[in-house]
């Protein structure tokens, strides 16, 4: 079952990328197009058959591997990948569709993206420690090559300065994993909650070496550098893929190992690690308000928001788990949606400089439907009620503000300060008269407006329905907080009448 | 004041409405802290007094209105703040029908004048009669006039607070006069006097603007009947006589003095205070725009610069730093492999006495 989401685009690759001859150059658009469209049915498939009621890992795959090692490819899903998967093949899929034909080198650029795809696949169902290890190295070499190959001016250092972060984070993580395995005595890496717990102040050591390896995937300030350059340099589908699924693999891996192989260790540094995300989350949403460049504003405002997953991770109650989960979800839907409107509106007017754009809602000559779904995916970044972006960061603060109050408050400041860039953004780029060289702009064709409106879909009907998403992790967050044990039962206020005000 | 005239009538009718509603909601929640009561009320009571003295200094014809309603949202919250959440909510009903009447007259008088600046406008009473009866119904709505709708949510709070609060009812009768003042000023401004250039040709609405104002006018008016049929008026027997009277007292002095100034042609428009400050700070809100501009503005915009510096020059500068120094050393110490094997030898024996003398420390030292 799980396999499926990991070879098909792996195999995909492969043809596209080493059959040049065999397919023309508008076949190996459509072929890889319906690989991703296959890889996406399956995860439906899959979320027809997934059982919510269950905690636990389901559709788990055994395979006896390099046993000295300790390594097995085993792959399992639960309540807290399967949405990520969801959201990587979907993506995936989206990012093809809206890819032009006219790509430069269309065969090496689909075999990396089905790579790409596979690894990240992988790394979310892995479940032995260097399984995940190798996916999560192995998404690197597509995604250097994507930001190398077809990105902006400088794209040569910004993807030297990603490879350098990320095979740093990589070694930093093989670390961790060898010492939790060697410590623990354990004579593989496959993952099991609570398996053995090793003393505090060795799980203090692990823990914090695999924050720091997660931080500076997901990432946390001051490890964030790379990040600015990566995302602005690569292109419009690759920023895509880079924010809206990639930099999950960070918090998911938090949440994974960090939260599941050493809770007692976590508690402890569970109050440094909400301020360190009020840090990160006051640094991005300030750095955010001064950019011009629209990509470099939506690059930095990632920053403050993945932070909240840190946040409700840190307070680990029920609720917050669940934050964390549907924040993650939420914010890759939203970044996405972003990157991909700058990335239509740059190909259209060929800037992305705020004090070149101006009034881009013209409806005759301007970009109407672009400015249009722009508004409403920073609305949803700024979490106004009734889209998605609400539902994470309500869910996200109402569960940490037990735990943390003064961290939950200092982030909801920064929602506001979420407002303020957008406002400054549509003011600036959205509003006014255009004129000069912009009067008249090309028209978006239809391949380019599906991703947005597919999108922006997603982010209304989860926003207005929430429980579709909450329901696939609910019993999954409850599992792992019953797992670290010592957590007073919190009562899910879901369905609770408390009063609350909601955010921003 | 720049949105277009619809979305102006339901925000200062129903939206702020539903602000204060919530808050008449959350009148238990806010029970709980007499520190919060008596700041709602302190609040209230410089937003009543402050909105009411502002409206009468702005040359906006929206500016002005939508500063009563600042004013009466504060009369909500002093109602709020002493806990007459019925008094609170009853104001609120009978404010936001007036004043919708009176957003719709002035839209209908912006609609065909272009211009919604109070020293453009004038003697549009004989070619609007609709529009300035509209208005003119309105403002007997807001204020205090018996026996339309504000007079019995005023006179309600009124009798509410004289047993506990009884200051607060002179702040009352306060925001009542300014209010009447500064509605009789805007009627005078637009529909008495001389017509001025902008207001030499203005025919009368179209029927679909005109058919609500109507409506709404004919509603106002028969307001008492409305309230009685909600059994919301008080017994004529337990009527607080005099409280009534000052109210009405209140509203007609105001009216009265304005109507000295504004309805006579031998005062000279725009009327001067004899302190310019005090008018420049009611016309331009008590500078509250440049405080923030100076304050909360001010701080996320040089904070959010010191960070961009910050991550610029030193985050990103350091790790930029550690990269320009390695490929420097690798650069110098390129110019170290000369193909000279003395030189190779020469080092080597460097290292060796160099670890040699750091092995054999314990035996130096004697």
């Amino acid at each position: 079952m799980l396999s499926t989401l990991i070879w098909l685009p792996m195999l995909g690759a492969a043809f596209i990328g080493l059959w040049p001859r065999l397919l023309n150059l508008s076949q190996t658009h459509w072929v890889a197009r319906a690989i991703a469209g296959l890889t996406f049915l399956w995860t439906v498939v899959l979320i027809f058959q997934f059982d919510f009621q269950i905690g636990g890992f389901q559709f788990q795959e055994h395979l006896p591997w390099i046993e000295p090692l300790g390594l097995d490819y085993q792959l399992g899903v639960d309540g807290l990948s399967l949405p990520l998967v969801a959201l990587n093949s979907l993506l995936i899929w989206l990012v093809l569709l809206s890819t032009d034909e006219q790509v430069p080198r269309p065969r090496l650029f689909y075999s990396m993206v089905l790579l790409l795809s596979a690894a990240i696949a992988g790394a979310f169902l892995a479940q032995n420690l260097l399984l995940f290890f190798l996916f999560y190295e192995l998404e690197l070499i597509p995604l250097y090559l994507l930001i190398g190959i077809w990105g902006g001016v400088n794209r040569g250092y910004a993807a030297t300065k990603f490879l350098i972060y990320q095979a740093i984070s990589g070694i930093i993580l093989l670390a961790g994993f060898l010492g939790w395995a060697w410590l623990s005595g354990s004579t593989t890496f496959n993952y099991e909650v609570g398996a053995q717990v090793l003393p505090l102040g060795a799980q203090l050591v692990l823990l914090i070496t695999l924050v720091i390896g997660f931080g500076i995937k997901m990432p946390l300030v001051p490890f964030h550098t790379w990040l600015p350059d990566a995302y602005v340099e690569a292109s419009a589908p690759v920023s895509m893929l880079l924010g809206g699924i990639v930099s999950k693999l960070g918090t998911y891996g938090l949440l994974r190992f960090g939260l599941g192989l050493f809770p007692d260790a976590w508690e402890v540094i569970a109050p440094w690690l909400s301020i360190l995300a009020v840090a990160t989350a006051l640094y991005g949403s300030l750095v955010a308000i001064v950019q011009t460049d629209i990509k470099k504003m939506i690059a930095f405002s990632s920053v403050a928001h993945m932070s909240y997953v840190l946040l409700a991770s840190a307070a680990a109650n029920p609720l917050s788990l669940l934050g964390a989960v549907c924040q993650m979800v939420a914010h890759g839907l939203i970044v996405a949606l972003l990157f991909h409107l700058v990335g239509l509106v740059e190909t259209k007017t060929g800037s992305r400089d705020l004090t070149v754009l101006k009034g881009l809602l013209n409806p005759k000559r301007g970009l109407p439907l672009v400015g249009g779904l722009m508004i409403v995916g920073t609305m949803a970044s700024a979490g106004i009620p009734g889209l998605v972006g609400f539902i994470g960061e309500f869910l996200t603060f109402q569960g940490s503000y037990t735990t943390f109050p003064v961290q939950t408050l200092l982030c909801l400041a920064t929602t506001a300060l979420t407002s303020v860039y957008f406002v400054l953004l549509i003011n600036r780029a959205l509003f006014g008269r255009l004129e000069g060289e912009l009067a008249y702009l090309p028209k978006v064709c239809r391949f380019e407006q599906i991703p947005a409106i597919v999108l922006t879909i997603l982010i209304v009907c989860l926003g207005v329905q929430p429980s579709w998403l909450v329901h696939w992790s609910q019993s999954t967050t409850e599992a792992m907080v019953a797992a670290m044990a010592h957590q007073p039962a919190v009562e899910t206020a879901l369905n609770s009448q408390a009063l609350v005000t909601p955010p921003a | 004041m720049e949105g277009p005239v619809p979305a102006s009538i339901l925000r200062n009718s129903v939206i702020v409405g539903a602000g204060a509603f919530v808050l008449t909601k959350l009148q238990p929640v806010l029970a709980l802290s007499p520190i919060t009561l008596t700041t709602i009320v302190v609040f209230g009571t410089v937003t009543a007094l402050g909105g009411s003295l502002i409206a009468i200094a702005q040359v906006d014809i929206k500016r002005s209105l939508s500063y009563s309603v600042s004013a009466y949202m504060g009369l909500v919250f002093i109602a709020v703040g002493t806990q007459y959440v019925e008094a609170a909510r009853f104001l609120l009903l009978t404010q936001s029908m007036a004043m919708a009447l009176l957003y719709m007259s002035a839209g209908a008088v912006i609609w065909n004048n272009i211009s919604q600046d109070l020293t453009q406008l004038g003697g549009l009473w004989s070619r609007r009669p609709v529009s300035g009866l509209a208005f003119a119904v309105g403002a007997v709505g807001l204020i205090a006039v018996p026996p339309f709708g504000s007079f019995w949510g005023l006179l309600k709070l009124a009798d509410s607070l004289w047993a506990t609060h009884p200051w607060l009812v002179g702040v009352l009768l306060l925001v009542n006069g300014l209010t009447a003042f500064s509605l009789t000023r805007v009627f005078g401004l637009v529909f008495g006097g001389q017509p001025k250039p902008m207001t030499q040709r203005s025919p009368e609405v179209h029927w679909p603007m005109a058919l609500p104002m109507v409506i709404l006018t004919v509603f106002t008016l028969l307001s008492p009947l409305v309230l009685q049929h909600w059994s919301l008026l008080p017994n004529w027997e337990v009527l607080n006589k005099q409280l009534a009277l000052l109210l009405i007292w209140s509203g007609l002095l105001g009216c009265g003095l304005s109507s000295v100034v504004y309805l006579n042609p031998a005062w000279s428009k725009p009327v001067k205070l004899p302190w310019k400050s005090l008018q420049d700070l009611l016309a331009y809100d008590f500078y509250i725009q440049r405080i923030y501009q100076l304050s909360v503005v001010a701080v996320v915009s040089y904070s959010s610069r010191l960070m961009a510096w910050v991550d610029r020059y030193i985050v990103d500068g350091v790790v930029n730093g550690v990269g320009l120094a390695t490929l420097f050393s690798g650069q110098a110490l390129k110019y170290t492999a000369s193909g000279q094997s003395q030189f190779y030898l020469l080092t080597i024996l460097m290292g060796v006495v160099l670890v040699g003398l750091i092995a054999s420390r314990n035996f130096l030292s004697f």
